[in-house]
Formats: C-alpha cells, sequence, structure tokens
C-alpha cells in the first residue's frame, strides 16, 4: 500500500506541471482552472482507477481524463470563474526587465491565440506532441483515435498555425512599415 | 507549393517518418529552399508551444488530494516542491485539523489587531484634536503593500504566521525575517482563496510575500542543490552523446524530455531566487534556460551540428563545473 502511495506520489511530482500546462493551453491560458482541473484529474486516478491501471498506463488516462474535463468546461460556456482569471493576469509576477516581461507575454497571448483557432481534437493532439513529446501512437492511446487520424490532425494543426503566422508576419510588417 | 511533401515534413519533425523516406526527403530538403522553409516554420511553431510557460506556479493541492499525496513519505516527497506545497517534513503529514486551528486563531488575531488599529486613532484624535496619527496606521492603510495584501498578493507574512502554517519542523529561524509592528499584523484572507476554485498559488512581488504555496520556504536550497545536480547530469550526459558514421546523432528522446522537465524547474526556481535577490542563482539559472530550451526543442535524432553547437555554448559558458561546484556550495548551506 505504502508502495503504491509513493508510486502516487512519484507520478503527482512528475506530471502535474505538464499536466497544468496542458490544459492551460487548452483552456485559453485560464491558469487556475487549469490547477484545478489537474487536481480533480488526479483526484478521480487515485479513487477510481489507480488499482486498476496496467503499469505506464496512468500517464495516459491522465491526460484522457484532463482532456474531457476539458470539453466539459467548453461545454459550459466559459463564465465560470473567468473574473478569477482576469484577477490572476493582472497580477502576474514581473520580470525586472519591463520590455522583456512584455514580449513574454506577447508570445504567449500569441501562442493561446494561434491555439484557440485550431479545432479542439487537432488542438489536442498537437499539444500532446509538442509539449507532451508523445508518439502518435501514445497520442492515438490518449484520445482513443487511430494513428492515421493523429496524423493528419496534426498536420492540419500545424498548416492551420503556420498559414496564421505567416498572415500575421506579414500584417506586422506592413503596419511596421 | 510546387513539390508537396509538407505532410511528409510534419512526420519528419516528429520522427514519424520510416527511415528510408526520412533519408530521401532530408536529401530533397537540401535542394528545395521552399520545403525546407516549410521545416524550419514547423520547428519554430514547435518551439513557441514548448516555450509556453503557465501562468502560475503549481498551488497548493486541495485537501482531499494532499491527504492522499502526504501519505508517502518517499525522501522526494519530502524535499521536491511537493513537500512545500503540502507543508510535510520529515515526519510529518499535512494535517488539516492543525490548518484549521491555525487558520481559525490567524483570522481572530487579523481582525482583533486590525480593529485596534483602525479605532486607537480616532480614540486617540478624540482625545487630543492636534494629536498626529501613529505613523504604523498611516502606513498600514495606504501603501502598495496594503493594497496588495487586499488583493491576496500580500508582502512577507511575519514569522509568527509562518510557523503557524508550516508547523514545526519548519521552524528554521530566519534572521532575514525581521518583523516590524505593520508587518506583524496578520492580513486578512482575501476573498477569493475561499471560493472554488480554492488555494491558487499567485507568485508574490520581488521582495514581497510569503504566499504558503510560493516556493520560497526552508526547502528552496535543497531543491536548488537538486536542481543543480540533475542539471549538471544532464549536460555531462548530453556532452558525451556519440555521433554516429552518418553524421547524426543517437537518439536523445530521454535527454529532450529531461531536459523539458528540468526547464520547468529551472524557471520556477529563478523567479524564486530573482525574488529573493540571490543574484547568484538567479544568474546561473538565467545561462542555463536556453541550453536547456534549446536541448528541449531539439529532434529526437538531430544533426552533428546541432548538437555540436549546443555542447560549445555548454563548454563556453563552463555551466559543469559551476553547477557542480553550486550544488555542493547550495547543499552544504542546507545543512
Amino acid at each position: 500500500m505504502a508502495s503504491e502511495d509513493e508510486e502516487f506520489t512519484t507520478l503527482f511530482q512528475d506530471f502535474y506541471p505538464s499536466l497544468c500546462r496542458f490544459l492551460e493551453c487548452l483552456l485559453d491560458g485560464r491558469a487556475a482552472l487549469a490547477q484545478d482541473l489537474a487536481q480533480e484529474s488526479f483526484l478521480q486516478l487515485h479513487r477510481t482507477a489507480w488499482s486498476k491501471l496496467p503499469p505506464g498506463e496512468a500517464r495516459f488516462w491522465l491526460y484522457r481524463v484532463a482532456r474531457n474535463f476539458a470539453i466539459n468546461e467548453f461545454r459550459k460556456g466559459q463564465t465560470r470563474s473567468r473574473l478569477f482569471e482576469h484577477l490572476v493576469k493582472v497580477m502576474r509576477p514581473r520580470r525586472r526587465n519591463p520590455e522583456e516581461e512584455y514580449e513574454a507575454q506577447e508570445q504567449q497571448r500569441m501562442v493561446l491565440e494561434m491555439l484557440q483557432n485550431l479545432p479542439e481534437g487537432q488542438r489536442t493532439a498537437l499539444l500532446l506532441r509538442e509539449q507532451e513529446q508523445l508518439s502518435y501512437r501514445e497520442i492515438g492511446h490518449v484520445l482513443n483515435i487511430s494513428e492515421s487520424k493523429v496524423k493528419i490532425d496534426i498536420f492540419r494543426a500545424r498548416t492551420t498555425l503556420r498559414e496564421t503566422w505567416s498572415r500575421r508576419n506579414q500584417a506586422f510588417s506592413a503596419r511596421g512599415h | 507549393m510546387g513539390c508537396d511533401q509538407t505532410e511528409k515534413i510534419s512526420l519528419l519533425v516528429d520522427g514519424e517518418l520510416a527511415t528510408e523516406d526520412a533519408r530521401a526527403l532530408e536529401q530533397h530538403l537540401s535542394t528545395c529552399s521552399q520545403c525546407d522553409q516549410v521545416r524550419a516554420d514547423f520547428l519554430g511553431l514547435r518551439s513557441q508551444i514548448s516555450a509556453y510557460a503557465p501562468l502560475l506556479e503549481p498551488s497548493k493541492p486541495r485537501p482531499a488530494l494532499a491527504r492522499v499525496l502526504s501519505k508517502s513519505h518517499t525522501k522526494s516527497a519530502q524535499t521536491g516542491w511537493l513537500a512545500r506545497l503540502l507543508g510535510v517534513g520529515d515526519a510529518h503529514g499535512f494535517n488539516t485539523r492543525f490548518a484549521a486551528v491555525a487558520a481559525l486563531v490567524l483570522m481572530t488575531l487579523a481582525i482583533g489587531t486590525i480593529a485596534f488599529l483602525r479605532y486607537r486613532p480616532q480614540r486617540e484624535l478624540a482625545s487630543n484634536n492636534f494629536t498626529v496619527p501613529s505613523p504604523g496606521v498611516s502606513q498600514s492603510s495606504g501603501t502598495p503593500e496594503a493594497s496588495d495584501q487586499l488583493a491576496g498578493n500580500s508582502g512577507r507574512k511575519p514569522a509568527k504566521v509562518q510557523q503557524r502554517e508550516t508547523g514545526p519542523t519548519r521552524r528554521k529561524p530566519n534572521s532575514r525575517i525581521k518583523p516590524t509592528r505593520e508587518q506583524s499584523v496578520p492580513k486578512p484572507l482575501p476573498q477569493f482563496q475561499n471560493a472554488a476554485p480554492p488555494n491558487y498559488a499567485l507568485v508574490n512581488e520581488p521582495g514581497g510575500g510569503n504566499d504558503p504555496a510560493s516556493i520560497r520556504s526552508g526547502d528552496t536550497e535543497a531543491l536548488t542543490a537538486r536542481h543543480f545536480e540533475q542539471s549538471e547530469l544532464l549536460l555531462r550526459s548530453f556532452r558525451n552523446l556519440r555521433v554516429t558514421r552518418a553524421g547524426r546523432t543517437t537518439e536523445i528522446a530521454y535527454e529532450r524530455r529531461r531536459a523539458q522537465q528540468l526547464l520547468y524547474r529551472n524557471i520556477m526556481i529563478r523567479r524564486e531566487a530573482d525574488n529573493d535577490g540571490d543574484v547568484q542563482v538567479a544568474t546561473l539559472l538565467s545561462s542555463l534556460e536556453p541550453i536547456l530550451l534549446d536541448i528541449a526543442n531539439l529532434r529526437d535524432k538531430p544533426g552533428n551540428s546541432e548538437v555540436q553547437t549546443i555542447k560549445e555554448r555548454v563548454e563556453r559558458t563552463s555551466l559543469v563545473p559551476l553547477l557542480q561546484i553550486n550544488s555542493v556550495a547550495v547543499a552544504r548551506a542546507n545543512d
């Protein structure tokens, strides 16, 4: 029992931060909600599936459940805790250099904006690939879709993002000169 | 695009293309600038997405989750960021009853002290119209620190409060905390901490507060030392990567993943060091960060030149010996 708890703690330590980041990107940067859902996913794992899952499966289970929670949030209309999220953004820690801070914020905002323009399935597949470095097979396992669907989703997501990116750059250079 | 290899390029950057196809495509990329640009764009997008840093530090787990996590007494759980979030020490678990009692006592103290500070000047004014209000009162009501406290982003908590929250194992005397009369007033709990979702950790302004979920605690040195040690191991392992005859480096999936994990932690500790004004640690971590980012963004089988460039930067900045020296120094300081 003790070793099971230790394993669970290790899993939490290893994956809680990245699960939060994954959810934050899915939820348009709503950091506090992302942490809440990440914790809910871990609790759910411990309550329902921890003792039944085969070794190595817990990580995939977590991402699957976390994604379902995120989808539920989309359905709720994204109103809950918006005010809190706003507060969080206002009170974000500042770096020493305001320019650096501004640039970093802009960069983050742009990434989130671009990701939000993708269909949910493509966005999730791309995040699991780029941030969590899961293979196509593993992504398919998490999302319960075939490898070829993963391949197409990621390809389409990248193509869309690339187009958006180049449009932005063109608009930016047209404005600047 | 004329040659329309975009889909294959997407597979190539993910390492999902069969070896033969990958070789052929690499050859094509060396001659077709358009396709090469597509690959560069895909990799650029990758680094943008993977460099996304969460807005908040990891928050304190909910009580139910904290109970589960604190059952484990592994060494890692005692020394990692999780231990700080849970408030566990060497032999003490998270005790919600203790926390509840402590919170109740703190709130009572806070209300009492605020009431005292508010009514006292009025009494003084009433008794003597020419009495100047005490400096403590004027400072506590009008300074930015006070507005920060109301916003839940308060200044450093007093030592008494810290001791109550962290339990007996974390009562390490901190010479830097010398509360003035104003600082020793326990802050009112911010409104939104009680609303769902609970226990959000906000990172404090430089020189500012001491949020329970913040990294700042007696364990910071242990975490920093461990981080230095792990980063040093990663850089050593990266330095020893072999190059195949074809000019490719052997697979570096492990190094990449490790770098990503360390990068996240690096950002957290660096912010913490910045806030604490620990210039030495902050500088070292700032020079480590771009290296970790570059390793994290490499392909599974990167070209020799990419790896070599990073290796040279590691050598040039003398990061390995610096990390080694600092990990020992920080660990000793912690002892």
